[in-house]
């Protein structure tokens, strides 16, 4: 996903941009165009006629229900341009929505069946972006999400009873419909975009094991304690993470690894598996201050020695501010250590440059107590009675033998075997 | 009834459409937030607290939803705190996030729509309820009457 990470364009893809801005000329649009209908209007007898006919006495429900489709319209379109060379079959598809939608607008107040029509072009538009969602055709970013939030709207409405004149079952099962469609409808687009994201991250987890790949690697694993770099100049200044939803990596000098950067990476690695080996046992652990702040039923484990937060030490191996274990068939087995900064926004020191690259997550959702209980949904928002705040840096050290390396992505696939085991 | 009463009717039938449908959008984010809450943390006692609260939260606001379309003045009182809470919690958010992007969506699903909700439910009831009640030489004469009871209420609209 190829987005600004600043602003209200955050996650925006720059070809998305222009549906962004060509929206904001649509109120003057629509106040020139009621303006030139109703002066043609008076002095004919034809469709204009009707459209202001019926624009005048149509309710303020379909009147909104008509401006947010014609707001779909115009995103539809703004997007053609940007798409026509990269996916002209994309492009096409847009086109055809946007002049659809413009279509359904105007028939809102000049055709009976309006409403079939324009709830059907609704759910098939919202289906067809959750169907590329899913496919892995289309990212999902701040604008796709905004216009399908304005299509369930405007679905709602279209479905929803808009007089008081219709019969009472008629009323009954109109409202039911709108409600089912727009909670149907809210839950399967969240669902699919979250999903895509998540999927994204793993398939990137498990890339990160995969041989030949230029990623540094740290390899500290139990009867591999020699540090190894596969690729020295492969990736000069890159990151040993990928991009996960939420994930804000710390920058790293732009400059191929050093040796005595490698040595220092490989340094702490080894310190960091030396100085926790006593805390193998969770219950020694936890005897220290260790609590957890993740769910503690799940594959992986946080947990956090609150002690060690504010002690004024930064990189201790003997006194790291988190430990991570995996939930086995056997119990607890401790997958390494984490390394956190006193306060969010605070940079942590990168000894072994782009191999000791600390990251903070932005999308993590807490409870009152400080505990993680989930993470941002694509509307941006967290579940009742949790709140979003961004973590402070942080660095994984593996110990436990991680195929991506000591500094590398937890590798889910192995965390899998291990848990199984 | 009357042409005054029953286009009055059908305004706030209107409103409540408009207002049902956009309580029933952050009822459907709230229900996604929940299952996928309750899949992440739910086995702690902690996450299961918080996914028992956001669950109710939800089934809650469909019900208000319901109410405003019913006309209850309860639910819009509800409604209106709901939205209230929504709106705190967005600035605390932006406070909490000084310097990080929040994005477009957030910026439509806890700003734009609970006020787009507290600005239907009361000031352009009132203003609405305020234009069918005055009586047309008044409107002409531009005077101004006490201000109409909400359908529902006990109390006068809000004059805008």
């Amino acid at each position: 996903m190829d987005g600004s990470n600043s602003g209200l364009l955050w996650h925006v893809a720059p070809e998305h941009v222009p549906a962004l801005v060509v929206p904001l000329v649509l109120p003057l649009a629509i106040w020139l165009f009621l303006k030139l209908a109703r002066h043609v209007a008076a002095g004919s007898n034809g469709l204009t006629r009707r459209f202001m006919d019926g624009y005048d006495a149509s309710s303020s429900t379909t009147r909104v229900a008509a401006v947010l489709m014609l707001l779909t319209a115009t995103i539809h379109l703004a997007l053609v341009p940007t798409h026509a060379q990269d996916d002209p079959q994309l492009a096409k598809l847009f086109a055809i929505n946007g002049a659809l939608f413009i279509a359904a607008a105007i028939a809102v107040f000049t055709w009976r069946w309006w409403r079939p029509f324009a709830a059907a072009l609704l759910v098939l538009t919202i289906l067809a972006y959750v169907s590329y969602i899913a496919k892995g055709r289309e990212d999902a970013d701040q604008i796709g999400l905004a216009t399908k939030l304005i299509e369930v709207l405007a679905l709602g409405l279209v479905l929803a009873p808009a007089t008081t004149t219709a019969a009472a079952w008629v009323r009954t099962l109109r409202w039911t419909a709108a409600g089912a469609a727009v909670v149907l409808m809210t839950v399967l687009t969240g669902g699919a975009v979250w999903a895509a994201q998540y999927k994204q991250a793993k398939d990137a987890s498990a890339m990160g094991a995969m041989p030949g790949m230029s990623m540094p690697r740290i390899n500290t694993a139990a009867g591999a304690p020699a540090a190894q770099q596969d690729d020295p100049g492969g990736m000069p200044g890159g990151s040993m993470h990928h991009d996960e939803p939420g994930m804000i990596m710390q920058p790293v000098p732009d400059t191929p690894l050093t040796p005595a950067q490698v040595a220092a990476a490989n340094q702490l690695a080894a310190d960091t598996a030396a100085d926790i080996a006593k805390y193998q046992d969770l219950s020694v652990a936890i005897a220290d201050g260790y609590r957890a702040t993740t769910n503690p039923k799940a594959a992986t484990v946080h947990y956090l020695n609150p002690k060690y937060m504010h002690d004024g030490k930064i990189l201790d191996p003997q006194a790291p501010e988190a430990l991570v274990y995996a939930n086995t068939r056997s119990g607890p087995l401790l997958l390494g250590a984490m390394y956190v900064m006193p306060k969010p926004g605070e940079y942590g020191p990168d000894p072994g440059g782009s191999i000791t690259q600390w990251h903070m997550h932005d999308n993590v959702c807490f409870s009152a107590g400080g505990m993680v209980v989930g993470v941002l949904s694509p509307f941006g928002t967290c579940p009742a009675g949790s709140f979003n705040a961004p973590t402070a840096y942080m660095m994984h050290v593996w110990t436990a033998g991680n195929p991506n390396g000591a500094f590398g992505e937890l590798n889910n696939a192995w965390v899998a075997r291990l848990v199984a085991q | 009834m009357n042409e005054h009463a029953i286009a009055r009717r059908n305004d706030d039938a209107d409103r409540s459409a408009i207002i049902f449908v956009l309580l029933l959008l952050q009822a459907a984010i709230g229900a996604l937030e929940t299952l996928v809450e309750l899949a992440l943390a739910g086995a702690a006692p902690i996450g299961a607290a918080v996914g028992l609260f956001s669950a109710i939260l939800t089934v809650s606001l469909i019900v208000v939803a319901a109410g405003v379309v019913r006309g209850w003045r309860w639910a819009r009182i509800a409604a209106t705190v709901f939205e209230g809470l929504v709106l705190t919690g967005a600035g605390l958010r932006l406070l909490l996030r000084h310097g990080t992007s929040n994005g477009l969506v957030w910026l439509l699903t806890d700003v734009a729509l609970p006020i787009a909700v507290i600005d239907l439910l009361w000031i352009r009831f009132g203003a609405a309820r305020s234009a069918w009640e005055r009586p047309v030489a008044e409107q002409k004469a531009g005077t101004r009457v006490a201000a109409p009871r909400p359908i529902g209420g006990s109390r006068p609209a809000p004059m805008v």
